[in-house]
C-alpha cells in the first residue's frame, strides 16, 4: 500500500515539477503583462481617436468628408486592436474564466 | 480518539481546501498538496495511543501554526525558484507522512519508532520538507526570514523534544 501511495507522490511531484517548468499554468506572469500592454493600447487608440474627432470637427471640411475621415481613422485602430485580440487569444494560457 | 477526529478533520477540510485550489488555478502542486493532508486525515484516524507524550505541546502547536503568518509575495523574481522549493519540500512531506502511518502525531509522543522509508536516511524529514518549502517563502518576500529564523527554531526544539521522548 505504502508502495502505491509512494508511486502516486512521485508522479504528482514530477507532473508539478513539469507544469512549473513548462510554464503551464492557469494564469501566468506574461499572461498578465500581455493583458496589462493591450489596456494601455486601447486607452491610448481611443485618446488618438477623440483628438482626432476634435480636430475633423475644428476643421473647414464638411460633414460628409469628416465621416469618411474619421471612419477610415477608426478602422486602421480597430484592425489594430482585432489583430492584438487575436495575438493574446493565440497566446493566452489561462481559462475563460480567469 | 477525541483529539484523532479533530486532528483528522483539520486535515481533511485542508485536503478540500488545496483541491479547490487546484480546480481553481490548475496547478498540479495542490492536487500533492490535497494528496498528502488526505493521508495525513487518514494517519490519524488510524493512530495508535502513545505511551509517552510531551507535556508541553504550545511549541509543536506555535510551529504548525506559523507558516499561516507569512506575508504573500512582494515580487515575483524567484518565483521559478519557489515553486521549486515548494514542490520538493512537499514532496519529502509527503513520503514522510506516507512512511510515518500510525505514528503520526503533532506534538512529540512515543508511539512505533519509524525506522524504515526516508527515516532510514533522516531523523526528521517532515521538518526538513517543511523547511526547504519554507525558503521558497522567503524568496517570495524578504520581510520573512524573521518568521522562517522563528520556524527553524521551533523545529529545532521539536526534534530534539521528540528524541528525548523516545529515547526515554
Amino acid at each position: 500500500m505504502n508502495k502505491l501511495l509512494k508511486i502516486i507522490t512521485v508522479l504528482l511531484t514530477v507532473s508539478a515539477f513539469s507544469q512549473v517548468f513548462n510554464n503551464e499554468r492557469s494564469v501566468s506572469i506574461k499572461d498578465f503583462n500581455q493583458l496589462s500592454k493591450f489596456y494601455l493600447d486601447l486607452s491610448n487608440t481611443f485618446l488618438e481617436l477623440s483628438k482626432k474627432a476634435q480636430s475633423l470637427e475644428e476643421s473647414d471640411l464638411n460633414h460628409y468628408e469628416k465621416e469618411q475621415l474619421f471612419r477610415k481613422e477608426m478602422d486602421l485602430k480597430m484592425d489594430s486592436i482585432n489583430n492584438t485580440v487575436l495575438e493574446i487569444g493565440n497566446n493566452f494560457k489561462g481559462s475563460p474564466g480567469v | 480518539m477525541k483529539s484523532n477526529i479533530i486532528a483528522s478533520s483539520i486535515l481533511l477540510g485542508a485536503c478540500f481546501l488545496s483541491l479547490y485550489r487546484y480546480f481553481r488555478f490548475e496547478e498540479i502542486f495542490f492536487l500533492l498538496l490535497a494528496f498528502r493532508e488526505l493521508i495525513a486525515s487518514i494517519n490519524f484516524l488510524r493512530r495508535k495511543n502513545p505511551i509517552a507524550e510531551s507535556k508541553n505541546a504550545f511549541i509543536a502547536y506555535l510551529s504548525s501554526g506559523l507558516p499561516y503568518l507569512y506575508f504573500p509575495p512582494s515580487s515575483l523574481s524567484f518565483e521559478l525558484i519557489s515553486n521549486v522549493l515548494f514542490i520538493s519540500g512537499f514532496f519529502i512531506v509527503t513520503l514522510a507522512t506516507i512512511d510515518l502511518g500510525k505514528s503520526i502525531g503533532v506534538k512529540a509522543a512515543k508511539r512505533d519508532r519509524v525506522t524504515t522509508g526516508i527515516y532510514k536516511y533522516i531523523n526528521h524529514p517532515m521538518y526538513l520538507g517543511y523547511s526547504i518549502a519554507q525558503f521558497g517563502m522567503v524568496l517570495l518576500n524578504p520581510i520573512n526570514i524573521f518568521i522562517y529564523i522563528l520556524s527553524l527554531f521551533l523545529f529545532f526544539k521539536r526534534s530534539s523534544e521528540e528524541n528525548r521522548i523516545l529515547n526515554s
